[in-house]
């Protein structure tokens, strides 16, 4: 474990998310987008919800199969969506076990590799101010190696922790915006003397290095475009919400329910202002000891996870996971009171996935992976039980690709998977 | 005809009337020709071989061809990879915290490194990464105006303070402390709402008592300042003692001090002479103790963690709070089994050995806190408050800051224009930045830049920012090795530091650049002794070994849980291969120890659990520290043939495949990369290929022609390095087949050989093979090219006058320096 850092170095310093929120927020790339193009349906917006230490798989999977499943005791938090969520059993990646399973969650069975959000967001999320925006509560500690979304290329996207951040990030403000604006401006002026000074560099070389050259040339002329763009869109209207946000972050593991009410809270107003179509949220877990209903749990989070099957422990982590899940549920309530443009409720055109890479946290297994698909125009309300040892048992790679294809895209694969779940699930 | 014009077999064509040696691809394709010719794999069965002289005809032309024609050098310019990116911006700004930010794009990797100019390309997205660190590390230097600080109040009760694993609980409002460790999660509490924004002196009032003390000693309660966003894993000497106080009496007092909180901070208490402190002795007494007095409670923890018959049960319910309430449920019971309930006893022995352990320590640490935390003696919090800013103070950061522009640029005169100040540092700065010396005309068009900005009404500083905004992404700073031809000796103090510490040249260095020596060959040398590395965490060794022998590749596989084999296991395994090749490079081995050394670095509980040797082991500071273990010449173990980091990076962490081992020692070990595998071809798994033998599984595989001829030549290496499992352990049979593993093999050279110990000893009489390997994959990194075919023969050249002068690691190093292959662009 690497030594404490200074703030500063340990990138979660408050001033330098501001400025992360700024910099990425003088980044929305409005390049000249078709007209809007979202499938008849109307779904066009990704959530995906995961736990590092995975869900209590026996208090989150029903008795029963089908409809009118007796809600299980994890899912009670949920019973007034019942009609608007599906639960999911037996799926998984076929993926390695271990620690870094964490990753396989939205990667399919290479952990680190091409996410689905950010396959989506590849596809969609120009459309967008922000092609993806991802989240994470109760970190408070890099978790390098442990993120849920990574690009085509393989790089973990960085996540933001701070609610005051996304805030900006999403209604920057006035002040934000004349820096942002002031630093682009110069910086893109400058430029034509770095420039001069490059090609006065590359004129006394061989053809082979100004060949090696040209990548930098036509990179700068990239960013210089994406200032151009970003000038111009820098003073276009931003939708001010009325939200109040709390006092100071609640960026202490203790409070990764509190930082999660309010980081859903943002989501909702995201999801509602059209600021994202894509949006991971990843709820962590270390030692930290909750009081739940005003009762301090019987140990740290992550001990509760090593439960060996020890009845009181899973109670507790049973309560916790609620807790968790009464969060969720006030964030499908918001989607479905909340209304968009034409007059429809958010949930409608929402896909809201959850789930986690660890099957059983217990034993660092990753089979069998807990997930429930909310929203997105599905025919809801019941449970289906996957028989993961048939042959042609479908993947959780297959339910991804149903829920791109309901997002308007033409994808066929993802990972290992290559089929759809659309004759179970539509 | 296969590589006629017409049919152009593997996309080969050879039809030609005579050979343009002056261009570099025909000399790469006949290259491939001589060697494929030479090592008997064209032409392929079915057809006839080439007879003797003919085959050696063909090669000596061809050898001389490429000999006459093939100059040295040839390097492109070379960006720089993120790590010397890194390094480089470290230095250049004295600036040793700065790291790339989270999200930053990777390297590709080229020829096996991830330095190579090839791969080094620079996508829009990474010049954004650029752009966007630039303006980064500008803001650090000159950070946008900010508000005036905000005077604050925070109140911080107990019930908004961290429970971390046991260090603390809440009883009606109170909190309380009772343990001592230096991990603040199971020792610390602080309040999770204090958020410092303005680095200054703030009033710190907490009200504190004893609960249930022992004796009249005052508890000493100790106030630290951390980093809020610091991890929960931080131990305590990372924080700043603010204030200790003295709590003397069991009804709340209040204690009110003033103490500096920087930036970002907390306040972050803890109790500093609690007599439950988590370490494996402490927690020895204590429960010992316990038993002594109270037979019933040492049956119940008997009973919690074994089961009737002996065998252990899992620690995991004994966590917490709940491994607490457990025991005592235990204790109340009326069955409890009291039969081994004596201090003395096999049962306690067990026992006690559970508890002097780090596992044991974790977890049963946890669970006597409780007691304490029931029955006390404990520390107690009822209140914390902090008020300020009552000044504002400099904190780390502006003082680091000042400290950064002061070496930047110095402090302007008063009657000193801002022009010709920012010409002064821009004198100074740009060479750093560059590398190498610039001309007027650079500085004045950077100079430009500067005046623009301020003719447009902006300040000195805003100048300065958007200066250095933009001499980060200039290419001069971006890449490295810009002037084609043999290096002078400005890019020859690059290329030697980027090499030997993956960082810019120092000042000495660029001194003797400066003074036109360093292409002298003495005083290479000589920098080149002051440079090498000399720890096994040293840039060069973690960087070049873990490309090398791929053991970079541990971080990311994860054996499966039958190996019982920990993430410190896997630690210890990385550390040996870097230590290990540390010392060969220091003491200046001879190359052979490479292959079969009489010594190796890991922990002795490692040597004794993977390595089988007879070691004292223990779960003590000396059980688990890598050190310096003999070991027997000509054995199992030892060497890159028999580490455990090799056997479980040509592994995949649950089963072995012997073509990819056999691949790598070709490559790796003796330098004879075999061509990608065809598409579409299945893994070869033996030891999980349940009833054929694997010999039957491969004969299958090696019976087509077409796979025969790499797979006669892959496979004998794979297969004798068979008795490894994916850990580095020895085994003598394949699980699931359960048939003994056969090792034996034939090697190209028609040597038989029984098991790895046979194959050592050939490649130790085979050594300068290796050597020429280990040559060519060191000046590949530095040099940022795979060789050619000249340099390769002067890097032959050079292992064999190596090899007479007593065949020295070191010294091959520091003669491959001096080399032409390592001298030229």
């Amino acid at each position: 474990m690497k030594s404490p850092k200074s703030c500063f170095q340990s990138g979660l310093n408050r001033r330098h998310f501001l400025r992360a929120g700024a910099t990425a927020l003088a980044l929305p790339a409005l390049e000249a987008l078709p007209a809007s193009a979202a499938p008849q349906n109307g779904v066009r917006t990704f959530v995906s919800v995961g736990t590092y230490l995975g869900w209590h798989a026996p208090a989150f999977y029903p008795k029963q199969t089908g409809a009118g499943y007796e809600m299980p005791p994890l899912l009670q938090p949920l019973e007034e969506h019942r009609e608007h969520f599906t639960v999911f059993s037996g799926l998984d990646h076929r993926a390695p076990n271990g620690h870094e399973a964490w990753c396989n969650y939205l990667t399919g069975n290479v952990p680190g590799s091409y996410s689905v959000d950010q396959i989506i967001a590849d596809e969609l999320g120009q459309k967008s101010r922000f092609p993806s925006i991802h989240l994470i509560a109760g970190a408070s500690e890099h978790t390098n190696g442990r993120q849920m979304s990574y690009t085509k290329q393989g790089v973990p996207m960085p996540e933001i922790e701070r609610p005051s951040v996304l805030y900006k990030k999403l209604f920057m403000s006035q002040a934000d915006r004349a820096r942002a604006e002031y630093v682009l401006t110069s910086g893109k002026s400058a430029l034509d003397s770095v420039v001069a000074d490059a090609k006065r560099l590359q004129a006394n070389l061989p053809a082979s290095d100004r060949d090696k050259l040209g990548d930098y040339f036509e990179s700068i002329r990239s960013v210089e475009r994406r200032m151009n763009q970003q000038i111009s869109s820098i003073n276009e209207p931003i939708p001010q919400p009325n939200y109040k946000l709390p006092e100071s972050d609640p960026i202490t593991p203790n409070l990764l329910m509190e930082a999660e009410q309010v980081l859903y809270d943002l989501m909702a107003l995201a999801i509602q202002t059209e600021s994202t179509r894509v949006i991971t949220f990843g709820l962590y877990g270390l030692g930290q000891v909750f009081t739940i209903d005003g009762t301090p749990l019987s140990a740290g989070y992550h001990a509760l996870s090593h439960h060996g099957n020890d009845p009181a422990m899973v109670r507790d982590l049973v309560k916790l996971e609620g807790a968790h899940m009464q969060r969720l549920s006030g964030f499908l309530r918001q989607l479905r009171e909340k209304k968009d443009a034409q007059d429809r409720p958010l949930l409608d055109s929402t896909i809201v996935l959850v789930g986690t890479g660890m099957g059983d946290a217990s034993r660092h297994s990753n089979q069998d992976l807990p997930t429930l698909v909310a929203g997105g125009g599905f025919q809801h309300g019941r449970h289906l039980a996957i028989d993961r040892s048939a042959n042609d048992a479908p993947l959780l790679g297959d339910l991804y690709i149903t829920l791109m294809q309901r997002l308007g895209m033409e994808t066929e694969t993802f990972s290992n998977a290559s089929r759809n779940m659309n004759q179970l699930f539509s | 005809m296969c590589h006629s014009a017409a049919v152009q077999q593997a996309g080969v064509n050879l039809e030609h009337s005579s050979i343009d040696w002056s261009a570099e691809e025909n000399r790469a394709l006949w290259e491939r020709v001589r060697n494929a010719v030479d090592q008997k794999r064209m032409p392929p069965p079915p057809l006839d071989p080439l007879v003797d002289s003919e085959r050696q005809e063909l090669v000596s032309f061809l050898s001389d061809g490429l000999a006459k024609n093939t100059p040295f050098g040839g390097s492109l310019p070379r960006r720089l990879n993120s790590a010397e990116y890194e390094a480089t911006i470290r230095d250049l700004f004295d600036y040793p915290q700065f790291e790339l930010p989270m999200g930053f794009p990777p390297d590709m990797t080229s020829h096996g490194f991830d330095n190579v100019a090839e791969g080094l390309a620079l996508s829009p997205p990474l010049m954004e990464a650029y752009a966007n660190t630039a303006w980064e590390v500008a803001d650090f230097l000159f950070p946008p105006p900010r508000a005036e600080a905000k005077q604050r109040s925070w109140d911080s009760p107990p019930e908004d303070m961290v429970i971390s694993f046991s260090a603390s609980t809440l009883h009606d409002g109170v909190m309380r402390l009772v343990s001592r460790s230096i991990d603040i999660m199971r020792s610390c509490t602080w309040p999770s709402r204090v958020e410092i924004m303005d680095s200054g002196t703030y009033r710190i009032t907490l009200t504190a008592s004893q609960f249930r003390p022992k004796s009249k000693e005052p508890m000493l309660l100790e106030v630290y300042a951390r980093e809020i966003t610091a991890s929960d894993r931080s131990k305590i000497q990372a924080f700043r003692l603010l204030k200790t106080i003295e709590v003397t009496s069991e009804s709340p007092e209040t204690f009110t001090f003033e103490a500096d909180l920087y930036e970002g901070q907390t306040p972050l208490i803890r109790w500093e002479n609690a007599e439950l402190d988590h370490t494996p002795e402490k927690l020895v007494e204590l429960y010992t103790k316990r038993f002594r007095e109270n037979p019933r409670y040492l049956a119940a923890y008997q009973t919690a963690l074994f089961n009737e018959d002996g065998s252990r049960k899992s620690l995991a319910r004994l966590r917490g709070r709940n491994g607490h309430l457990v025991i005592h449920e235990l204790i109340e019971d009326e069955s409890l089994d009291m039969s081994h309930a004596t201090l003395d006893s096999e049962r306690t022995k067990e026992l006690m050995k559970i508890i002097d352990s780090v596992g044991g320590m974790q977890n049963l640490g946890d669970t006597l806190a409780h007691e304490y935390h029931d029955n006390g003696p404990a520390l107690q919090l009822h209140a914390l408050k902090v008020e300020g800013p009552l000044k504002i103070v400099d904190g780390p950061k502006d003082i680091q800051r000042k400290e950064m522009r002061l070496s930047l640029a110095g402090v302007k005169p008063e009657d000193l224009p801002r022009e010709e100040y920012a010409r002064r540092m821009l004198e100074t700065f740009l060479p750093k930045a560059f590398r190498r010396p610039v001309d007027d005309a650079t500085v004045d068009g950077y100079l430009a830049i500067a005046k623009e900005h301020w003719a447009q009404g902006h300040t000195l500083d805003e100048g300065i920012h958007l200066l250095l905004r933009n001499i980060l992404i200039s290419p001069r700073f971006l890449y490295r090795g810009l002037q084609p031809g043999k290096l002078d000796d400005y890019d020859l103090a690059s290329r030697l530091s980027y090499f030997l510490t993956k960082g810019p040249p120092d000042e000495e260095l660029l001194a003797a650049a400066r003074a036109g020596k360093l292409s002298d060959p003495a005083e290479l040398r000589a920098q080149a002794e002051r440079l090498l590395p000399t720890t096994p965490k040293a840039p060069l060794i973690q960087s070049f070994t873990g490309q090398w022998l791929d053991t970079r590749k541990l971080s990311s596989i994860m054996p499966d849980a039958k190996f019982e084999f920990s993430e410190t296991d896997i630690s210890i395994a990385r550390q040996e291969v870097d230590a290990f090749v540390t010392e060969i490079l220091n003491e200046n081995r001879p190359m052979t120890d490479f292959i079969d050394p009489d010594f190796t670095f890991t922990s002795k509980n490692f040597a004794a659990k993977v390595y089988g040797q007879k070691v004292e082991t223990s779960d003590t500071a000396d059980g688990r520290a890598v050190q310096r273990i003999p070991m027997e010449r000509g054995g199992r173990y030892g060497g890159l043939l028999g580490q455990s980091a090799i056997m479980i990076a040509t592994a995949n962490g649950v089963d072995t495949q012997p073509v990819l081992r056999g691949v790598w020692v070709l490559d790796r070990i003796l330098g004879m990369p075999s061509p990608p595998p065809p598409k579409n071809v299945p893994a070869l798994t033996p030891d999980v290929a349940g009833a054929k033998t694997p010999r039957e599984l491969l004969a299958a595989h090696t019976k087509e022609a077409s796979c025969s001829v790499c797979h006669n030549r892959i496979d004998p290496f794979g297969f004798v390095l068979e008795n490894f499992d994916p850990v580095g352990r020895w085994r003598e049979e394949w699980p699931k087949a359960n048939v003994p593993v056969e090792s034996a093999a034939v090697l190209p050279d028609g040597t038989k050989v029984q098991d790895v110990t046979d194959l050592k000893r050939w490649v130790v009489g085979n050594i300068d093979r290796f050597s020429e390997c280990f040559g060519g994959k060191l000046m590949t990194y530095a040099t940022g090219r795979a060789p050619n075919y000249a340099e390769r023969k002067e890097i032959e050249s050079i292992v064999a006058a190596n090899h007479e002068q007593g065949n020295g690691a070191r010294d091959l190093v520091l003669a491959l320096i001096q080399s032409e292959t390592f001298r030229t662009r």
